[in-house]
């Protein structure tokens, strides 16, 4: 819709309505609605939406919807941008800066059922929480990944009962004593329960499942 | 909000950040998206967001960071789905109908908000997000133009132009200057 007859131009009506002309602009724009009766329509008619809109109650926070924010540090994908998936021997898994918010850390180290991939020595060295894997999907993403790169291993434990500790099993990887392994079942809800780490000084994998803590 | 005195400045728990942004949050993205399901989403992932930036967080930018993330996932959501079925339409000028309503609901008490939010609902996007962010959230023309990355003249503009379209959606709701100024007649 337009305003053909407007005086005032649509910049200078939203500033004044918004009080957000300089005072000069302002004075003359006062003065010119005194004497211009459809600018002045237009002025109302622009105040009044504004009114509307700022007479609308605020939404209540919907059932639930707290809860989940509040574990947002416990459920959220790290950036892929800091994700380090690294087979040299140091890490497999991702690492990323230092955590600002050490309580974010404690949250979720505190978490019971968070598989982490700093359990082993070589990721002591990480704020755990920074480089705990997070959201179902990654977990499965992981898995995946570490099912393509160790065949064997991963078929041998996705025979493993989803949610069950797997028992240790000697270290078959190919050639990378010194890389953790992360194997499971490429199931996202099973994986979570899965993840067998190979320790770089013990050759054999352990079972993460729960470790939590 | 967060004390300007950066120097004895102490993270907040993750608790707190929630606890004190996640209404404001919500309310803009209700008023943004029209719908709970929606609201709850954009919620959740602008809280995403913060969690995996926190590390990028400078004090004192919180809510204007927050109505950052929160405009642009909206923003971002609706060009998603305006690719998928509005993909012919030209921008800005197309808009959905809004929706009809009896007239026991106009005058009921919790009508109102419906009847606002069904002619914001109407507005495209762009405008509604400028009005939203002017109107409800009470930014700053400055504070709009960094929030959605436009300059001041297009945030003006974007601001009058929407008032203009959920004015004559409303018009029924504004008795005086509104009815006036869409039939262009009647005495005040």
């Amino acid at each position: 819709m337009t305003l053909p007859d407007l005086h005032l131009g649509e910049d200078a009506l939203v500033a004044y309505v918004d009080g957000m002309l300089s005072p000069a602009a302002d004075e003359r724009a006062a003065r010119h609605l005194r004497s211009c009766p459809e600018c002045q329509r237009a002025i109302d008619a622009e105040r009044e939406a504004k009114a509307l809109l700022g007479a609308t109650p605020d939404p209540s926070l919907p059932a639930g919807l707290m809860a989940r924010l509040l574990d947002v540090p416990m459920t959220a994908d790290l950036p892929s941008t800091d994700r380090v998936l690294a087979v040299d021997g140091e890490s497999f898994g991702w690492s990323t800066g230092g955590a600002p918010f050490p309580h974010v850390a404690e949250r979720r180290a505190a978490a019971p059922a968070r598989p982490r991939a700093s359990t082993g020595p070589a990721g002591s060295t990480r704020p755990a929480g920074r480089s705990a894997r997070a959201r179902r999907t990654r977990r499965g993403l992981a898995v995946s990944l570490a099912g393509l790169a160790f065949g064997v291993i991963a078929s041998a434990a996705s025979t493993t009962a989803p949610g069950s500790a797997a028992p240790s099993r000697p270290g078959e990887g190919p050639g990378t004593s010194n890389t953790r392994l992360v194997v499971g079942t490429t199931t996202p809800m099973d994986a979570s329960r899965t993840f067998l780490f190979r320790r770089p000084d013990g050759g054999t994998l352990t079972p993460a499942t729960r470790a939590g803590r | 909000m967060i004390d300007a005195a950066a120097s004895t400045w102490v993270p907040p728990t993750w608790d707190e950040v929630v606890r004190q942004h996640s209404a404001r949050v919500y309310r803009l993205a209700y008023r943004l998206s029209g719908n709970q399901q929606d609201a709850e989403d954009l919620t959740q992932e602008t809280f995403v967001r913060v969690f995996r930036s926190l590390a990028d967080y400078t004090p004192g930018t919180f809510e204007g960071w927050l109505h950052r993330i929160t405009t642009n996932l909206f923003l971002d959501m609706v060009r998603r789905r305006q690719r998928i079925r509005f993909d012919a339409l030209p921008d800005d000028t197309e808009r959905l109908p809004g929706r009809e309503r009896s007239p026991e609901q106009v005058y009921a008490e919790g009508a109102f908000d419906a009847d606002v939010q069904a002619a914001l609902d109407a507005l495209p996007p762009d405008f509604r997000a400028a009005v939203v962010l002017c109107d409800i959230e009470g930014l700053s023309y400055e504070e709009i133009a960094a929030t959605l990355g436009i300059k001041l003249g297009t945030v003006r503009s974007r601001i009058h132009r929407g008032r203009v379209l959920l004015r004559e959606a409303l018009a029924h709701r504004a008795p005086r200057a509104t009815r006036d100024a869409v039939t262009e007649g009647g005495a005040a």
